[in-house]
């Protein structure tokens, strides 16, 4: 009794195992499909230059790793909650026969007399017709397939199409605004050469007329210049700027990069990877030598 | 498998029909009172003893000498009264001549059977009271120096008159707790007392056969104790018991745990007597009742809003439930 009990509890597992799996890959079409739409990928920037596997650059990479990552956890929380898996309790609820007496004879397993051995055989020969299989939900992991089968055909047709939406740090703003949760201005963000006027607004050059304070009865400039940050340079009234734009030497300005490179590179990528493979090899080689 | 085994198998496998033939046997004398001759039948498989309230004239006593009849089993009565001593009910030593000279000899008295029937034992003394209430728990006899054991299995019926309590002895709470149930009888209803009218006003007097053999009843004696329970009825049936402690409201004293003992022996027996080899949780709640009735003391509380022993043993019923 006790080993058909074990195999059903096993059985049970597999089951739940089943729908943490098809909740995770369901819901990590769902974050990604998402993730694709709005954009996520404009976050990283800086790795858009990256290729891992061709055709996908370390950007994608990341927004796919944190669908999974952020599914996991989701999955982790949904199931954690969950009670454990009550395998006398499952199989008393479907068979009546079993009702009570399958947690009996289990409770009384170790018990070594006429009444208990005979509930014992009686349960043993009725777990042999439970059927296991019965109790997986079928609805549940037909929904869950059928759905990340949407989500994958959702998701390839956005790849195709490059439909995105750009959602700015203002369009946020402005939603929260619109939801009626307004903040408050010293939060807002600041544009490039805009300082707050008196009346609160966002009109005024950072970099424009030079602001003179008076500290401890000696009138001092306050100077915000331009290309050096956004602190604020004190200086004595009076004296003169001295800002000059002095031109690197490593980098000079008035030199224009050939497009040359870029015209090799447009080519090179048109090659098949076999062909590309063999000329980075002898790249590699002719280095070498 | 030894000969024991084999006839407790034996007595196992044919449990259910023997309940069926005791049922019907007694069926041919009692009428009705179905509740209250399974409740008896319990106490007797539990080895214990029960206490019986009833008005009188609902057939007590013939229930219960009916019942020794079909279990082959020694029945006695005593009618308790105020001047009835222990020795009445014990036995005492009397003189007696033997070869020429004097000897005592330990005449045994009416608590020697195997069925006993105090009938109206409010009416007892409280020293007769104790002497048999001794004799219900140690299942044994002391007169003077000697100790007699009493015959197995020993089971004792007392019968309580709610009506005319004066002049009576009601039984200490302590001595109640010794009653693993306490049974009640009702009026019959129409239907049964015509049947009972029919019965008795004619020449033919209903008789009864035997069924069981003694040995046999202490097999299934036996039986009872192994009738397996699930933890979980077992908490349960304890978290009754608790409970009865814990309800302030309406409860002044609750049950010890020798009623946790007795509600779970008590649902094993009847269990076995449907013919079930586990306890389920109907077993548990219906013999709730018969086991914690005399072993709760309700509080002026109760008696004020009038809140009766069933209303409580329900409440606690419930609330054991949710524990």
């Amino acid at each position: 009794m006790y080993d058909d009990i074990e195999k059903i509890s096993q059985e049970f597992h597999r089951q739940r195992l089943y729908y943490k799996l098809a909740d995770f890959i369901t819901l990590t079409l769902v974050l990604y499909t998402l993730s694709y739409y709005f954009n996520v990928v404009s976050l990283f920037p800086q790795y858009i230059e990256y290729y891992i596997v061709d055709a996908i650059s370390l950007d994608e990479i990341l927004v796919m790793a944190l669908s999974i990552l952020v599914s996991a956890v989701l999955v982790i929380i949904l199931y954690i909650r969950k009670p454990a898996i009550d395998t006398i309790g499952m199989i008393e609820s479907r068979y009546e026969w079993m009702q009570e007496r399958l947690k009996t004879a289990y409770d009384t397993r170790n018990d070594d007399n006429l009444v208990a051995v005979d509930l014992r055989n009686q349960v043993t020969l009725k777990l042999k017709a439970v059927d296991a299989g019965s109790f997986l939900k079928r609805r549940h992991l037909l929904t869950m397939i059928i759905a990340s089968v949407v989500l994958t055909i959702v998701s390839a047709g956005l790849f195709t199409t490059q439909i995105h939406v750009n959602i700015t740090p203002e369009d946020i703003t402005g939603l929260v605004d619109e939801l009626g949760g307004k903040l408050p201005d010293s939060t807002l963000p600041f544009k490039d050469n805009q300082t707050t006027s008196p009346d609160g607004g966002l009109d005024e050059e950072i970099y424009g007329e030079t602001s003179i304070a008076s500290i401890e009865g000696e009138n001092v400039e306050l100077v915000i210049i331009p290309g050096i940050g956004t602190s604020v340079t004190i200086r004595h009234a009076g004296q003169d700027d001295d800002i000059r734009f002095v031109p690197s030497q490593t980098y000079p300005v008035d030199v224009e990069s050939s497009t040359a490179a870029d015209e090799s590179y447009q080519l090179l990528q048109q090659l098949s990877i076999l062909d590309r493979g063999l000329i980075r090899e002898y790249a590699i080689r002719l280095s070498q030598h | 498998m030894n000969k024991n085994t084999k006839d407790l198998s034996d007595t196992y496998r044919r449990s259910s029909d023997i309940f069926q033939s005791i049922f019907d046997e007694i069926g041919k004398v009692i009428v009705g009172q179905q509740e209250a001759v399974t409740q008896i039948l319990i106490a007797i498989l539990c080895d214990g003893h029960a206490l019986i309230e009833s008005n009188p004239g609902l057939g007590k006593t013939l229930t219960v000498s009916t019942m020794s009849q079909v279990l082959d089993l020694k029945f006695k009565r005593i009618q308790c009264t105020p001047d009835l001593m222990p020795s009445d009910i014990t036995g005492t030593y009397v003189v007696e001549e033997k070869g020429g000279g004097k000897e005592f000899r330990f005449e045994p008295g009416p608590v020697f059977a195997n069925i006993v029937l105090a009938d109206e034992i409010n009416r007892a003394s409280p020293k007769t009271q104790s002497a048999l209430l001794e004799s219900m728990q140690e299942k044994q006899v002391t007169v003077g120096n000697e100790t007699f054991k009493l015959d197995r299995p020993f089971f004792v019926l007392a019968t309580q008159n709610p009506i005319e309590m004066e002049g009576t002895f009601p039984l200490p709470e302590a001595q109640l707790d010794s009653f693993l149930l306490k049974i009640n009888l009702d009026y019959p209803t129409s239907e049964e007392e015509d049947e009972i009218v029919e019965r008795y006003t004619r020449n033919v007097v209903p008789r009864v056969s035997r069924t069981l053999t003694r040995d046999k009843l202490l097999e299934l004696q036996t039986l009872v104790r192994d009738v397996p329970i699930s933890d979980e009825m077992k908490k349960r049936a304890i978290n009754i018991v608790i409970q009865t402690r814990k309800d302030a409201e309406f409860i002044e004293f609750g049950a010890s745990p020798r009623a946790s003992i007795g509600l779970i022996l008590a649902a094993k027996a009847r269990a076995l007597i449907n013919a079930r080899n586990f306890v389920s949780e109907e077993d548990v709640v219906k013999m709730a009742y018969p086991v914690l009735k005399h072993r709760i003391i309700l509080n002026f509380e109760s008696q004020r809003k009038g809140v009766t022993l069933e209303h409580v043993i329900d409440g606690i019923i419930k609330h054991a439930k949710i524990l």
